[in-house]
């Protein structure tokens, strides 16, 4: 069954059509409510809270990319989320590990040598990118994921997030240039492969 | 580190990722590549960029941590489910659009009515109808009626007609007004004797038919003297039962109605009723508060 035909069914009342949509899109969604969430819980959160309103929207869908139409949901239950954890911040001071224990240097800080590993040299990169992401402001945190991550271009960007095509380039050519500076400050802990030497072309 | 002089101006940073992406038209993308050619920096920045997004794009794809599909029990709660958020918010919205409708109204009606209500009868009501306390103070004129007049013709005209002198004097007056003394002639003018010719009586004031009494020979006149300034005067009122007199039997408007308005307040009100009533204004406001009080809660809880 193709994709338009689940979409009709789903419009028409049909639970399972649309919960087989779900399940084709969620972990595109979780990824990038994640990214822009910079956090698990709160990302299952605004997902939840995106499928439950593109169930009550379904029949506002006016054809095009159903991907697109979904991550739209999403990223606007994101900015939900991110206000309502504004009014209620529950941030802790010190990070927290998977089992929520406090950790006093998390792994973006931890200034040991580098593992001579090579996944742990990526799991640093990785850090950093996570760590220079999330300090992006948010609307060009949301613009850098929706290009950058989950792979969508300028004009479903600009549906995505109802801003014209030139800001779309604006914000993305800004969170690029502030993403860059971020991990210039992180060339120490960086994998040789991932520095970015000033001197090469200079 | 970062240094300024690596910061690339806005238009050829948007530029590199407009070409990055490929978002670039044909001649677009053949003036960058010259451009790029010719720029170290540029070039740099490319490579920099290119790096940049194939590491953000490598990051790892978070899978969901469970499954969002909804139940049919979760579909039956989400239809149930009220939407009280929108619906206290209208409410509250409504109620204000009330509230402030009730008061530009109210503005509006004062605001073109004040004028007219300056002129009403208010000076004027003050001013023709004395206030009660000043009604009090003021005393009653009564309705008099008076009858005869002041030049009235009559009282003993006394003309005897004598064998020898055929000729009669016709006595004038009587009349006088009441204000003063009221003479009544009762006719007991002595009768003139056959043959006498009675003194014409002057006539140029009235009562000055009658023959001058001096004072003491005045019991023995019948006068009815009614001094005003002595005696409170019993009105004559035509019409009126005595018990009646000096009551006000009837009056319009009512009795009971106020005779003018007393206070400025009192005239305002009268001159500007309010449209709406107060409770209903406190009613609104206190509707409106509450609603978006409510509003807010459920939106919180969202």
């Amino acid at each position: 069954m193709s994709e338009q035909d689940l979409i009709e069914l789903a419009v028409s009342g049909d639970l399972d059509a649309f919960n087989r949509l779900v399940l084709q899109y969620q972990d595109a969604a979780f990824n990038t409510a994640y990214r822009i969430m910079s956090d698990p819980a709160a990302a299952a959160d605004a997902t939840q809270e995106a499928v439950i309103s593109m169930y009550r929207k379904l029949n506002t869908y006016r054809g095009g990319s159903f991907k697109s139409w979904f991550l739209r949901i999403v990223t606007n239950a994101c900015y939900d989320e991110l206000r309502r954890i504004k009014r209620r911040p529950s941030v802790p001071l010190e990070p927290e590990n998977d089992e929520g224990e406090l950790v006093d240097s998390p792994s973006w800080m931890e200034d040991d040598a580098p593992d001579p590993d090579e996944a742990a040299s990526a799991r640093e990169l990785e850090s950093a990118i996570e760590h220079c992401l999330a300090d992006l402001e948010e609307k060009f945190r949301v613009v850098m994921v929706l290009v950058d991550i989950s792979g969508e271009d300028y004009e479903s960007v600009s549906a995505i997030i109802n801003r014209p095509m030139g800001t779309v380039k604006s914000r993305l050519a800004r969170a690029r240039q502030k993403m860059q500076d971020c991990l210039r400050g992180f060339g120490e802990l960086l994998p040789e492969k991932f520095r970015l030497k000033d001197e090469e072309t200079e | 580190m970062n240094s300024r002089q690596d910061t690339l101006p806005k238009r050829d940073n948007e530029a590199l990722c407009a070409y990055l992406d490929g978002v670039m038209t044909g001649e677009e993308r053949q003036k960058f590549e010259k451009r790029l050619a010719k720029s170290l920096r540029l070039q740099k920045a490319l490579k920099e960029y290119t790096q940049l997004r194939l590491s953000v794009r490598s990051l790892p794809c978070q899978p969901a941590p469970r499954n969002f599909s909804l139940t049919r029990e979760e579909v039956r709660a989400l239809k149930r489910q009220p939407v009280l958020y929108p619906a206290f918010g209208f409410a509250s919205l409504a109620a204000v659009l009330i509230l402030a409708l009730v008061f530009t109204s109210e503005f509006i009606f004062k605001t073109y009515s004040a004028p007219m209500a300056s002129e009403s009868p208010t000076e004027l009501a003050l001013s023709a109808a004395p206030s009660q306390e000043n009604a009090r103070d003021v005393p009653e004129q009564p309705q008099i009626f008076t009858w005869g007049g002041a030049y009235g013709m009559g009282g003993g005209g006394a003309g005897g007609i004598g064998g020898d002198a055929p000729a009669a004097a016709y006595g004038m007056g009587g009349g006088l007004s009441v204000g003063t003394t009221i003479v009544g002639n009762t006719g007991e003018v002595p009768a003139a004797k056959p043959g006498e010719i009675t003194a014409p009586l002057p006539s140029e004031e009235a009562g000055a038919g009658l023959p001058e009494t001096p004072e003491e020979e005045a019991p023995q006149a019948q006068v009815f003297s009614t001094p005003m300034s002595s005696e409170p005067v019993e009105p004559l009122i035509f019409g009126i039962r005595e018990s009646e007199a000096g009551q006000i039997i009837a009056s319009y408007p009512p009795a009971e109605a106020k005779t003018a308005p007393e206070t400025a307040a009192d005239t305002q009100t009268e001159a500007n009723p309010a449209l709406v009533s107060d409770v209903l204004k406190i009613g609104l406001l206190a509707s409106a508060f509450v609603l978006a009080l409510l509003a807010l809660v459920f939106y919180l809880k969202r």
